[in-house]
């Protein structure tokens, strides 16, 4: 019983904290971390890959109005997404990436399913 | 003798997740325990038949949401079997590598929650998830997630492993090594762990063979068999594995077996990372595309170790999506031992049993 | 009576009382609940907040930070959350019981905490039996928490009062007989003569087997880890704090800290000589010395809940008939050999 107390004490007085203190200190994330996606309209071919692909059917082709015409671009449920990113690695011109961005939210569900020229 | 009937029910914080457990107590003692479970069945055997092959890895791998990359891992592995791919001598290698840091990171979070359910105020589970976050750390260094990777794909990985890895990986595990030894001391100098451990929910060898249960809950009880040593796969078939056995089958023997199990993992890295440098062949699998390749056998069985037993997947392939997945899990059946083990056992250590059964329920229910 | 003389012994309560006028004694009296009483509050709340960081240090956290400069006014929070809900008391319980046990227990806690000597001026009493007093109050106790829970009408709170109370019960004997060992030594029961009597050595050097017994039966006493049968051991819900509303919640906690403020006090004034120090060291007052003793006796508590593991109740009373009873027998003997015979 004395070992484990001493460890106990030794851990309390002489060893520093391991948590980070979220939100003024943040963590260095990989660059193939997998957070909110990021669309590039002007390189979107409209090849439907990626609404095909996902799993859940969180992605869905929306007409969008560009100065090249009516065209239909992905618009993504952010709420009911896995992250898995088999999109991005479908996407033919590799328009369709996932950022390093986690910090949002929303009061509504609905709020969250953003539109193609909102995925900037 | 009057029975009492308790409800251990879905929402507690002591078992692993959502399962009610109708308890009958005489006095103290239990004489009678009966599983309820299905509160978390999502029914993954059913969606699999709808989806094409690369479509299902981001569910078969929230079955196990304390070690993903095994499910992962094992559903690959049977596609792979199916399609007559045969994964690359340096994907073999990583694949090793990772699945054992994902072990020694399962085994930690089983050691953590163990302390807590005998009732320690969260010191060791707290040590524990420290360890483990480093190990976590790794593996989102190579798969750029911490917990759902969905990073293998047939013949290979998603992507190749950063060229820093080898180096981190060594520094971490050598930091674990040297922590098990600790963890070891500590709980076992302490009188209360080892007079509420030793000696209580005794599983004989022959009740174990009998009642199927596998993994760490077999070998506790001096059953010696593991997947990787019987049937080997991966870098296994170089590198033997010594399966740890414990003669005496209580709480105690389970949870020393995972420990050993730790410093086994560790043992294997070192071998495994000196040999990736030499390997040869692309890492890179088949990437994701929208038609995948056709089958070649139809039926494709595939056995594989899990951190918490074997699980064996079950694929009849179709043109593009399968026809019929099917899964057993470890979890599942170990689950079924409960009723068993607990037998004349007091109600207090019926937390310590189920802690040292290490179960998940995504596993359970699947 | 002089004004210099008054004002250099206002903390001198035997200078109070021994004044004849009432007034004065009264004043006396006042200044004395006054000052035990903010130095109670004050170290049980610093307790509560040290619990917190100490044990976050010792898993590898922070422990609390945003409330208040280092997290101190955390449990001000907390206490005026709980104190903030609806008190609910259920039907089938003994409401007038159920209401003032609790607060009952609180009281005779503090009354214990007026009674204890602090240094040589503020003494609660001088009566030549203080220490009987003081272990027939702590005796009462276990009564007391066997009632609040049995009248909460949930049979979930009965039985984990029983078992708290088998435990209190188990553990009374190894206590009566080490501080029937430390009567025999010091010849009284008078508390201030009990610490007057170490000032050659302290009790712990001459006692050390007495040390370790008491300091484990006070822990079970005050259903501190790992005696604590209080959450999730008792079938499942809180024993005896099963079915009691948050403000009376608050109050159970804050109770917690006071019993070990009152326990760590008692092992100071018994085994580490209440305030005195050696002679080099007193320039400082004698308030300090005993506070800061008890200090470190309750940070060794707070390590020690935050290594042990829960102990099981057959575990818990086989544990302190089959080992703690004997030694405490042992423990008389030697010292009656040694140092009286």
């Amino acid at each position: 019983m004395i070992e484990p107390l001493a460890k106990t004490i030794k851990t309390t007085f002489f060893d520093k904290p391991y948590t980070t203190e979220f939100p003024e200190n943040k963590e260095a994330l990989p660059d193939s971390y997998r957070g909110r996606l990021r669309l590039d309209m002007d390189t979107c071919i409209s090849c439907s890959a990626c609404a095909i692909i996902c799993p859940n059917k969180t992605i869905t082709m929306v007409s969008v109005l560009t100065d090249k015409g009516d065209k239909i671009m992905p618009q993504v449920g952010h709420e009911r997404c896995l992250f898995c990113a088999l999109c991005e690695e479908v996407c033919p011109p590799k328009c369709l990436v996932l950022t390093k961005n986690y910090d949002y939210e929303a009061y509504d569900k609905r709020e969250l399913v953003t539109r193609p020229e909102e995925l900037e | 003798m009057t029975i009492t009937r308790i409800n251990v029910g879905p929402v507690h914080p002591s078992t692993g997740g959502v399962v009610r457990f109708v308890v009958d107590l005489d006095g103290d003692t239990i004489v009678n325990v009966e599983p309820h479970i299905g509160f978390l069945h999502r029914g993954v055997e059913k969606l699999a038949e709808t989806r094409m092959y690369m479509q299902i890895p981001p569910y078969t791998e929230k079955l196990d949401y304390v070690a993903p990359m095994a499910y992962n891992d094992a559903y690959v592995g049977a596609v792979e079997a199916a399609m007559g791919i045969e994964p690359s001598e340096r994907a073999k290698h990583i694949r090793t590598i990772l699945l054992e840091l994902q072990r020694i990171a399962s085994h930690l979070f089983s050691i953590g929650l163990l302390s807590n359910d005998i009732g320690q105020m969260f010191t060791v589970f707290m040590w524990a998830f420290k360890d483990r976050d480093m190990v976590l750390d790794l593996l989102q260094e190579a798969t750029g997630s911490r917990m759902f990777y969905v990073n293998m794909r047939l013949g290979g990985m998603q992507r190749d492993l950063p060229p820093d890895f080898a180096d981190h990986t060594l520094d971490t595990i050598k930091y674990i090594e040297k922590r098990m030894f600790e963890y070891a001391k500590y709980m076992e100098k302490n009188p209360v762990f080892t007079e509420r451990m030793k000696g209580v929910g005794i599983l004989s060898r022959e009740q174990a063979k009998e009642l199927g249960v596998t993994g760490p809950v077999l070998r506790a009880s001096g059953v010696s068999y593991d997947v990787r040593k019987n049937n080997p796969y991966y870098m296994y078939e170089k590198y033997h594995i010594n399966a740890k056995t414990m003669q005496t089958g209580d709480n105690f023997a389970r949870y020393k077996v995972r420990i050993l199990e730790i410093q086994e993992s560790v043992r294997i890295i070192k071998l495994v990372l000196k040999g990736l440098a030499g390997s040869e062949g692309k890492a890179e699998g088949m990437p994701v595309k929208l038609r995948s390749p056709n089958p070649v056998n139809r039926i494709s069985i595939v056995r594989r170790e899990l951190p918490r037993g074997e699980c064996t997947m079950y694929l009849v392939a179709d043109s593009q999506k399968p026809y019929r997945l099917s899964i057993r899990s470890p979890s599942f059946i170990n689950l079924a031992a409960v009723s068993h083990i607990s037998k004349g056992a007091r109600f207090a250590d019926f937390f310590g049993i189920l802690g040292s059964l290490d179960f998940v329920i995504g596993c359970v229910d699947r | 009576m002089p004004i210099q003389d008054a004002i250099g012994n206002i903390f001198n309560i035997g200078y109070w009382l021994g004044t004849g006028n009432l007034l004065y004694q009264v004043i006396g009296i006042i200044i004395y609940i006054i000052v035990v009483s903010i130095v109670f509050s004050i170290f049980g709340y610093m307790m509560g907040w040290l619990e917190r960081k100490l044990i976050a240090r010792a898993q590898y956290r922070h422990g609390p930070t945003y409330v208040g400069m280092w997290g101190l006014l955390q449990n001000l929070a907390d206490m005026i959350k709980l104190l903030s809900k609806q008190d609910v008391i259920p039907t089938n319980s003994d409401r007038y019981l159920f209401g003032a046990s609790l607060p009952l227990i609180l009281a005779l806690s503090i009354f214990i905490i007026l009674l204890l000597p602090y240094s040589p001026g503020l003494q609660g009493t001088t009566l030549g039996f203080g220490l009987l007093i003081v272990f027939t109050i702590i005796s009462f106790l276990p009564l007391l928490i066997f009632t609040s829970g049995f009248s909460s009408g949930n049979k979930f709170g009965a039985v984990g009062a029983q078992r708290s109370v088998l435990i209190l019960l188990g553990y009374e004997i190894p206590v009566l007989l080490v501080i029937a060992a430390i009567a025999m030594f010091t010849g009284t029961y008078n508390l201030n003569g009990i610490v007057n009597a170490q000032q050659s050595n302290y009790f712990v050097l001459i006692m050390p087997i007495g040390f370790v017994i008491f300091f484990i039966a006070m822990l079970a006493e005050f259903e501190r880890p790992p005696f604590d049968l209080r959450e999730a051991d008792s079938e499942l819900v809180a024993g005896w704090l099963t079915d009691v509303s948050p403000p009376y919640y608050a109050l159970a906690l804050f109770l917690d800290y006071a019993r070990m403020f009152l326990g760590s006090i008692l092992i100071a004034i018994l085994f580490f000589g209440g305030w005195l120090v050696p002679s080099y060291l007193s320039f400082i007052p004698a308030l300090f010395w005993i506070i800061l003793k008890a200090f470190i006796i309750s940070v060794f508590i707070i390590m020690v809940r935050a290594t042990t593991f829960r102990m099981r109740i057959d575990g818990i009373l086989r544990f302190g008939w089959i080992w703690l009873v004997p030694l405490s027998l042992i423990n008389l003997i030697i010292t009656y050999i040694l140092f009286v015979g």
